[in-house]
């Protein structure tokens, strides 16, 4: 193996340096596989619209909030097809439809990062303690997380959204109490096997203290099969939080979000097409993305020969012979 | 193996009383006045009084607790304050409804999933099975309540083929049948009660809302069964009918298949527990009463078109929440012990 | 039964390669045996030795991306490379059945003991499930297990591991084949255990007159019950004959210091301990030295063991070696 260059420096920009480097090569051999490359995109140009949306949308103030006057002839309603002024039309209260689908394209982004960070700092600190020191700890954990499991999809998430009243924060607080369950149980299995592991046993046996062995040892090897899990939750926790903001339950006007829009579609399906079409097509392309994110992962995690057989790859490796 | 059984059984039980908790929790010791929660909007102090009253709100905690629990154990889940009904009824009758959806998902996600999922593994990477890959990730990615709004576009407004909602496509349709309540489920009771023909018209107005109910599960479904058939047939016993001349077909359909459908059947089980939120929406889009999707929007204050809620109906809420609860832990139990029936290895 | 010495199964230049994500895996390169009826024949070598690829290539039991660049493997006068899969059915488990090194996980969990032998039987002898059943019970007493109705009605893992590995040599036996190729049957067994099952396999081939390819990585066991012994490194044959012969006169450089490389027990406390390794490690399979594949590892490599990969040669009656240091 190839000595690196300055290995001896540890100069910041040394550092630095070779830190991206093996970025570099964990990251490279992804963007050989055509699904992570499809779930980049999308995801990044999900995050593009959301981060840039003020300046993206051809009406950012209507975006926002402000209302405006319909311009359309035909609908009394001011719901107007799409034009050459609003390309995806304009929803019922005159406001350009477009805007109102990439600002929402935000809040949806916004939340689901928001959601999953919250959800796995709590599930990570549940599970890692619960597998690292097991005994009563682990089961009084694990069964408080059994419980929170035992809610069906988002009848937790309902109740305490019903309770607390909707808004940016009672979603997010009714989100991340959904989720962290799953985190817990993943991060639960993983301290279970590391724990067991020669340099963990000997650290503990040297007298390294509980959290340093936590932090050190068990929370950076952990990591990796969350990355999974993570990724695919993104993706559920906008669906989620759409279906929230359908039944009113989500975010507050004027906060522009994609669940309502669909919502308030939902009456003049029949007249309205572009209404209900266009910001179901943004949400399922979001959540496409990050999927196709997280299965690639998984892939790369997973034995590598299940998905070679068949591959050009390997049809590649064959004309050679 | 009984203490198995019974340990298992009073687990499920502990949850469920831990939901109930929960669920105590958020109703009653939240900061604020739990009587102005559950009194609504500009409640006058009558209606704070009268709810205080019924429920205890003025009692210490654990008082409260207890008659919270015990009434849920009487089957008293407090009373509708938008429907002015008893809370269990209106449950009791909205559930054989959505159960049904949620079961007749299930097993179409099954009978559908299942084969596409082995056809998947068969080939794999051939054309068809990145078809079907990404037919998956598709459908597992698309929005339960606007797959349902954009299915009433195209098929009824566009092409006229099925009813925008509604069993039967009428509201009425149960009383202009004069179909008898059995069980609860109106299509149960149709078939029970040999009126074939209104079952007929029943099913027919199900197409579209089956379709996008169970649109999530078929590709959950395919995945895990392309999975499951792909590392079963890797595994050495299928080697060693291989080695002995046992047909293909033969060795994929009997010997890979009993094993590897083992885990795919049990989350059939949870997927039919877990579609419940899906049912919600798509009773909500078809307009599927009576059933929990309209109960919710019933609770949630407004009509189809609610864009902010003021004042949910939190007994009503708190209904649902935990008989869904109780479905959920009872069907997890379920599909536990039929494991532990179908697979022999599993010693306790 | 046909006469002993008639040629059973010949394998002639065998090479094979596995195509994985990190390049390309020659396994087998160059392997030559021959085998006759009633002969009890052992391939010995190290793991990644390419033995197992062997046994399973002979029948075409490999992964699908395992390609075969070369050579031929006739059976009783069939090539069984180029012979359609129609036609593989029926030489797979009728006339040649394998017998696998973990029981455990080459029997299928859900189905019971009957079902599987069953199975076999009904395809392979023609028998229906009552006949086949009671076949089975005779070739599960012949494999001296215990009360073989209950096995019968048993799962696989309701068995210990030594049963197990009966009910398998039992399976193979059914069929009444010409050849069992055994893939390492004692591995995953406890010592004991072994050693019965190793006196089982011999007496049945005196009582059934049938041919064995034995795989193993021992020695001692391939001296105890094989009639003749091939020795394998990195995917070639590099020398076989007789067990006498090579446990005598042992001559590749590899074969001697497997040889030499068996613990050996002291007769007391003072005897010097005495534990030879062989040095350097296995080839990489995925990079192999040009030339003789031993060739780094070798004492004796000179100049030609590093350029041309030697052809097998006889150094005596029914004794094979591929080594520069022999010319025939």
């Amino acid at each position: 193996m190839k000595m690196e260059p300055d290995a001896h420096k540890s100069s910041p920009e040394a550092n630095t340096r070779r830190i991206f480097k093996r970025l570099g090569r964990t990251i490279g051999p992804f963007f050989q596989e055509k699904m992570f490359v499809a779930g980049v995109i999308m995801v990044g140009a999900m995050a593009f619209i959301a981060i840039f949306a003020p300046w993206v949308s051809p009406y950012p103030a209507q975006g926002m909030g402000q209302t405006a006057v319909s311009s359309c002839p035909t609908s009394a309603a001011g719901i107007c097809p799409p034009s050459l002024q609003h390309l995806f039309g304009t929803e019922q209260t005159g406001r350009d439809l477009m805007s109102r689908i990439f600002f929402g394209i935000r809040t949806s982004m916004m939340i689901s990062v928001l959601v999953v960070l919250l959800a796995v700092a709590i599930g990570l600190g549940v599970g890692l303690t619960a597998g690292y020191f097991g005994g009563i700890v682990d089961e009084a954990l694990m069964r408080v997380t059994d419980i929170f499991l035992s809610f069906p999809h988002l009848i937790l998430a309902l109740v305490i959204v019903a309770v607390l009243g909707p808004g940016f924060f009672d979603v997010l607080i009714a989100l991340g109490a959904t989720w962290w369950p799953s985190f817990a149980r993943l991060a639960r299995a993983q301290a279970l096997e590391i724990r067991s592991r020669p340099y963990v046993v000997l650290a503990k046996a040297s007298g390294v203290t509980n959290r340093s062995i936590l932090g050190r040892h068990i929370l950076p090897n952990a990591i990796s099969p969350l990355l999974v899990l993570i990724s695919v939750d993104l993706g559920a926790v906008v669906l989620a939080e759409a279906g929230l903001s359908f039944l009113g339950l989500g975010v507050r006007p004027p906060t522009a979000d994609l669940g309502v829009i669909i919502a308030e579609s939902a009456n003049q399906i029949t007249t309205a097409w572009w209404y209900a079409f266009f910001p179901g097509i943004f949400l399922t392309v979001l959540v496409i993305g990050f999927n196709l994110l997280g299965d690639s992962i998984r892939d790369r995690v997973d034995p590598r020969l299940r998905g070679f057989i068949g591959t050009p790859a390997m049809n590649k490796l064959l004309r050679r012979i | 193996m009984g203490w198995y059984v019974a340990r298992r059984a009073l687990l499920s039980f502990f949850v469920v009383l831990g939901t109930i908790v929960i669920t105590f929790y958020l109703s009653h010791l939240l900061p604020g006045n739990p009587a102005a929660l559950y009194a609504g909007s500009n409640p006058s102090p009558q209606e704070i009084q009268r709810i205080t009253q019924q429920y205890g709100f003025n009692q210490p905690v654990l008082t409260q607790f207890w008659i919270y629990i015990t009434g849920i154990f009487k089957g008293d889940f407090g009373t509708s304050r938008i429907v002015r009904q008893p809370v269990s009824s209106l449950v009791l009758q909205a559930l054989p409804n959505s159960l049904t959806l949620a079961a007749m998902a299930a097993a179409i996600a099954g009978i559908v999933g299942i084969p596409l999922g082995i056809l998947a593994s068969r080939s794999r990477n051939s054309k068809l099975d990145n078809f079907l890959r990404i037919f998956s990730m598709g459908a597992v990615a698309i929005p339960q309540f606007w797959s349902g709004l954009i299915l009433q576009l195209v098929f009824f407004s566009g092409l006229h083929v099925f009813p925008l909602g509604a069993y039967g496509g009428s509201l009425f349709f149960f009383q202009q049948h004069a179909i008898p309540t059995i069980t609860g489920s109106y299509v149960i009771d149709t078939l029970l009660s040999g009126n074939f023909a209104a079952e007929g018209q029943i099913l027919w107005s199900l197409v579209l809302p089956l379709v996008t109910l169970s649109a999530y599960p078929i590709g959950v479904v395919i995945r895990q069964t392309r999975a499951s058939m792909i590392g079963t047939m890797n595994q050495d016993y299928i080697r060693t009918a291989r080695a002995y001349g046992v047909p293909r077909r033969e060795i994929e359909m009997k010997y890979a298949l009993k094993n590897a459908l083992s885990p795919v059947l049990i989350s059939l089980g949870l997927i039919f527990a877990g579609s419940l939120i899906g049912v919600v929406f798509v009773e909500d889009i078809f307009v599927l009463q009576p059933g929990l999707g309209s109960l919710i929007r019933t609770a949630l204050g407004v009509g189809t078109t609610s864009t902010s809620i003021t004042s949910p109906d939190v007994p009503l809420i708190l209904g649902v929440a935990i008989v869904t609860c109780i479905v959920y832990v009872v069907t997890n139990f379920a599909v536990d012990m039929i494991q532990l029936m179908v697979d022999r290895r599993i010693t306790v | 039964m046909k006469s002993d010495g008639a040629e059973l199964l010949r394998v002639a230049d065998l090479s094979l390669d596995y195509i994985s994500p990190q390049g390309i895996v020659h396994a087998l390169n160059g392997v030559s045996l021959s085998l006759r009826r009633s002969q009890l024949f052992g391939v010995v070598g190290e793991s990644g030795s390419g033995k197992s690829t062997l046994a399973y290539a002979l029948i075409r039991l490999l992964p699908r991306n395992a390609v075969i660049r070369s050579g031929e493997v006739i059976f009783d006068g069939m090539s069984l490379l180029t012979v359609p899969e129609g036609k593989l059915k029926d030489i797979r488990g009728k006339r040649i059945s394998m017998v696998f090194q973990d029981p455990m996980t080459s029997l299928n969990p859900l189905f019971k003991v009957k079902d599987q032998i069953g199975r076999v039987l009904e395809l392979h002898r023609g028998v229906n499930k009552k006949e086949a059943t009671r076949l089975a019970t005779d070739f599960l007493k012949a494999v001296e297990l215990p009360d073989p109705e209950q096995v019968l009605d048993s799962y696989p893992f309701q068995l210990s591991g030594g049963m197990q590995q009966r009910v398998m040599i039992a399976m193979a036996l059914s069929t009444q084949p010409d050849l069992i190729i055994a893939d390492e049957p004692t591995s995953a067994v406890d010592a004991t255990i072994q050693v019965q099952i190793l006196e089982l396999l011999s007496r049945l081939r005196h009582e059934h007159q049938f041919s064995m390819l034995f795989i193993t990585h021992s020695l001692e066991v391939v001296s105890a019950v094989c009639d003749s012994v091939g020795v394998m490194y990195a995917g070639s044959m590099v020398e076989t004959g007789s067990v006498s012969d090579i446990f005598s006169s042992p001559r590749h450089p590899y074969t001697q210091a497997l040889l030499a490389a068996i613990p050996k027990s002291r007769k007391s406390a003072s005897e010097p301990k005495r534990l030879q390794s062989i040095s350097g490690t296995p080839p990489d399979l995925l990079s192999l030295p040009p030339g003789c594949k031993f060739n780094p590892r070798c004492p004796y490599a000179f100049e030609n063991c590093r350029t041309e990969d030697p052809a097998f040669r006889q150094v005596g009656p029914g004794h094979e070696v591929a080594c520069h240091l022999y010319k025939s």
